[in-house]
């Protein structure tokens, strides 16, 4: 074995510095994201006496909103969102559901609860639709202000299109059937737009993890930490990246994407898109990167916006296989969009997105698990056939693990200081804990799916999303026994 | 690579991860103790303090004076707290009660604070005086207001402007009005509900404002004639559909929406048969008025594109066969 213990001492005497520089600099360039997102709940926390939501919140002149939900098989789920939805505080908006095709008592249930009369009004057909229309409904004159599209099965963002073509009001909002929105979340997330009406074509409200809170009538009652660790974990995953990254981006004006969980658009600016790509895996982060490049090619003086207040709720992967499949399909899509929209990549024409995030995602998200399984794999070889030296190992473990942890904490701290949503001791210490336990075993075999998700977008496999149960949510504790589906879009 | 890291270098990094890992957690720590101990002194206060407060609010005129005394001879803690509260429940409360709060807040000795952090260096203090100012109305309010909203820093001179919308002065409603120009540094919305909020008063200046050289003033102005029903408005906002400014006209047939008007339904066909999201705009105005007038309207439309003909509420083809 003598020649494998040459090969991996020169393998390692190579990449041993550059791979303890790319993991510093990853874990740098996170701790900087947390630092600059920090800076900004200083700043928004400082505001909260003279926010003025709750002026606006009665206001007629508030922009209008319509509320998209599209539904396939969520029968367990539907009434309790649909209500939840038009209960939402907000002046003006209406809520559109589309069934896409649901096999399950979707659309009988809807059309039985909100007594539906058939709408036969014309259709606008601004966005082409995929899938045929079956009908569309809408709940009688002067009820509520909701609208059903039935349709044939033809997948989310081809739903979010055909609602996308009869929405009436201004702005859009894209959300899960299976989110639960915070009673203000409208209002908070439109406040860009009423700030700055000219300029800001989207916004991303932040999506937190729902799984285990207690939830009655589509709201959360009571706050707790998931009972399994791998969710826990996704709590702290969630924070750190989405939370805190994407507020910093945004604060950089670079942010290039938007939970589809939880976004907010101007309409007019959808429809001249195109809506979204019912081709694309990663279909929000594909509809933000059009978005930037349609506002830097047009020298628009637009933004895209993360508000990290107003939450929406979801459940999460709470087995491993659930949680496979999401990040297959994740990191699938991130490869995809990233490498549609290369041509932006260091490109100075687009900016900070162009010359700073598409950088990080490529190097720090899209790369990242390659690097890291590469390095785990040459680290342990090494060490078992004596080439690597312990020292050295221990320091690749240190500034990639050690140093990861040590931000994740920062990201908590930040939480703490900021929103704690999560009150009671025992989940601060289950926080506490699913920081150290990341590194331990999650890392790695995200970083393996993660592969894999690439692999199958390379050699061209196709994606398949799988069987969905939903426990619901009325009355009961969230349960998180989704099998797969829908809580694979939480973003 | 160890020969490139000595061990006492590396000793030192981990020297530096544990000492930084220990410093997080005691942060964690403190913080939430800290908030906890704040907490629940804030609730023992309230425990104390919330059945004076109500009493107050709800007290006949000769009680109040009383009250009011208690309130002056509690300690400097406990006024702030009561302070506090009646500024959060004045978020709330309207009407008579709110006079009542407001008398509580005067007693507690929050006025003075509000007053003297107006002038504050620092722009967030300024934009809290602001509210406080809108929420407390304590004498000498709208001067203060109108000079803030008159602040070098937008996010001040926008809470001004909300806050103004409690005043009914001719002063407030002039200076809400040029808060609609399109470089006043301060949101369109803010400034149209701060309008709305003074309501009847506003009405002549609103008026006036349709004919605006500014854009960003006519289209304000349109967007809050119809929800303030102001007399005389109509004429001008059927002109207004022939604005230069799409915004504008968008704004006027909203209004319209509201305030019906004959004349505005030849022009409304018009930019209606044209299409897009404007086109669909003058269609919802068209099917918003009375059916007589609006259905040899609406017959013309028969030809327009699809999203006009839905927002005009008719049908499809197909199901009208």
């Amino acid at each position: 074995m003598s020649w494998l213990h040459d090969v991996l001492e020169a393998v390692f005497a190579v990449l041993a510095w550059p791979s303890a520089i790319y993991f510093i600099v990853a874990n740098t360039s996170m701790l900087v994201l947390i630092l600059v997102a920090s800076r900004h709940f200083a700043r928004y926390l400082r505001r909260s006496e003279h926010r003025g939501e709750d002026a606006m919140a009665g206001s007629p002149v508030s922009l209008g909103v319509t509320v998209i939900v599209p539904a396939y098989n969520e029968g367990a789920v539907i009434l309790t969102s649909v209500r939840s939805m038009l209960d939402l505080r907000y002046p003006d908006h209406e809520v559109i559901v589309v069934n896409d095709g649901s096999a399950d008592e979707t659309m009988a249930l809807l059309k039985e609860e909100f007594a539906l009369v058939e709408d036969d009004r014309d259709l606008p057909g601004r966005i082409p639709v995929r899938g045929r229309l079956r009908g569309v409904w809408r709940a009688p004159e002067g009820a509520v202000p909701l609208v059903v599209v039935d349709k044939e099965n033809s997948g989310r963002s081809d739903s979010v299109n055909a609602a996308l073509d009869l929405a009436s009001k201004e702005l859009v909002v894209m959300v899960d059937a299976d989110s639960i929105l915070e009673p203000d979340a409208l209002l908070s997330v439109s406040k860009p737009f009423a700030d700055d009406p000219d300029r800001v074509v989207a916004t991303g409200g932040v999506v937190r993890i729902v799984n285990n809170s207690r939830v009655l009538g589509g709201r959360i009652v009571e706050l707790r930490m998931p009972k399994q660790l791998i969710t826990r974990i996704q709590v702290v995953e969630y924070l750190r990246a989405f939370l805190l990254g994407r507020t910093a981006w945004s604060d950089l004006n670079a942010l290039i994407l938007i939970s589809g969980a939880f976004g907010m658009f101007r309409r007019d600016v959808l429809v001249e898109l195109g809506g979204l790509d019912p081709d694309s895996i990663g279909e929000d982060f594909e509809l933000v990167m059009r978005i930037q490049r349609w506002i830097r090619d047009g020298h628009r003086e637009a933004r895209v916006r993360f508000v990290a207040e107003p939450v929406s709720w979801t459940e999460a992967p709470s087995t491993l296989k659930v949680l496979a499949r999401q990040r297959r399909r994740w990191h699938r899509g991130l490869w995809e969009v990233l490498w549609k929209f290369r041509g932006m990549l260091l490109n100075p024409r687009y900016g900070r997105v162009g010359m700073l995030a598409l950088p990080y995602y490529w190097l720090f998200e899209l790369l990242a698990p390659l690097i890291e399984l590469v390095g785990i794999v040459i680290v342990v070889l090494g060490l078992l056939v004596g080439a690597v030296d312990p020292v050295a190992a221990l320091l690749l473990l240190l500034v990639s693990y050690g140093y990861g942890t040590i931000v994740t904490l920062a990201a908590v701290v930040v939480e703490e200081a900021s929103f704690h949503r999560y009150e009671r001791w025992r989940d601060l210490a289950a926080v506490l804990w699913a920081v150290l336990a990341e590194s331990l075993g999650y890392r790695q075999l995200t970083a393996i799916w993660r592969i894999q998700g690439w692999w199958a977008a390379l050699t061209g496999r196709k994606q398949v999303w799988g069987e969905m149960t939903r426990t619901g949510f009325a009355g009961a504790t969230a349960s998180g026994s989704i099998a797969s589906g829908q809580a694979e879009r939480g973003d | 690579m160890s020969e490139l890291l000595p061990p006492e270098l590396l000793r030192l990094l981990l020297l530096a991860a544990a000492l930084a890992t220990l410093a997080m957690l005691v942060t964690l720590l403190a913080q939430r103790t800290t908030r906890r101990r704040r907490e629940r002194r804030r609730a023992e206060l309230d425990a104390i303090h919330r059945r004076l407060v109500l009493e107050s609010t709800i007290a006949e005129d000769d009680e109040l004076p009383a009250l009011l005394d208690r309130v002056r001879g509690l300690d400097d803690a406990s006024r702030a707290h009561i302070g506090r509260s009646v500024f959060m429940m004045l978020q709330d409360v309207t009407g008579e009660a709110a006079d009542r709060l407001r008398q509580v807040a005067a007693a507690s000795g929050l006025a003075p604070r509000v007053t003297a952090a107006a002038r504050h260096r620092s722009a967030v203090r300024r934009a809290d005086a602001a509210e406080a100012l809108g929420r407390l109305a304590p004498e000498g309010a709208l001067e203060l207001l109108l000079a803030l909203a008159e602040d070098r820093d937008p996010e001040v001179r926008t809470v001004a402007v909300r806050a103004l919308g409690e005043f009914e002065h001719e002063a407030a409603v002039a200076r809400v009005v040029r808060a609609l120009a399109e470089d006043s540094g301060v949101p369109s919305t803010v400034a149209a509900t701060a309008l709305l909020q003074q309501g009847g008063a506003a009405s002549d200046r609103v008026r006036l404002a349709l004919r605006d050289p500014d854009a960003g003033i006519r289209r304000g102005a349109a967007r809050i004639a119809g929800l303030l029903q102001v007399p005389g408005s109509a004429d001008e906002l059927v002109a207004l559909l022939h604005d230069d400014h799409e915004s504008v006209r968008l704004a006027a047939m909203r209004s319209l929406e509201r305030m019906p008007v004959r004349e505005a339904l030849e022009p409304l066909v018009g930019i209606a048969l044209a299409g897009g999201t404007t086109g669909e705009a003058a269609a919802r105005t068209i099917a918003s008025m009375p059916s007589e007038w609006s259905a040899p309207a609406l017959d013309a439309l028969d030809g327009a594109e699809p999203g006009v003909r839905r927002a005009a509420g008719l049908k499809r083809r197909e199901a009208a066969a």
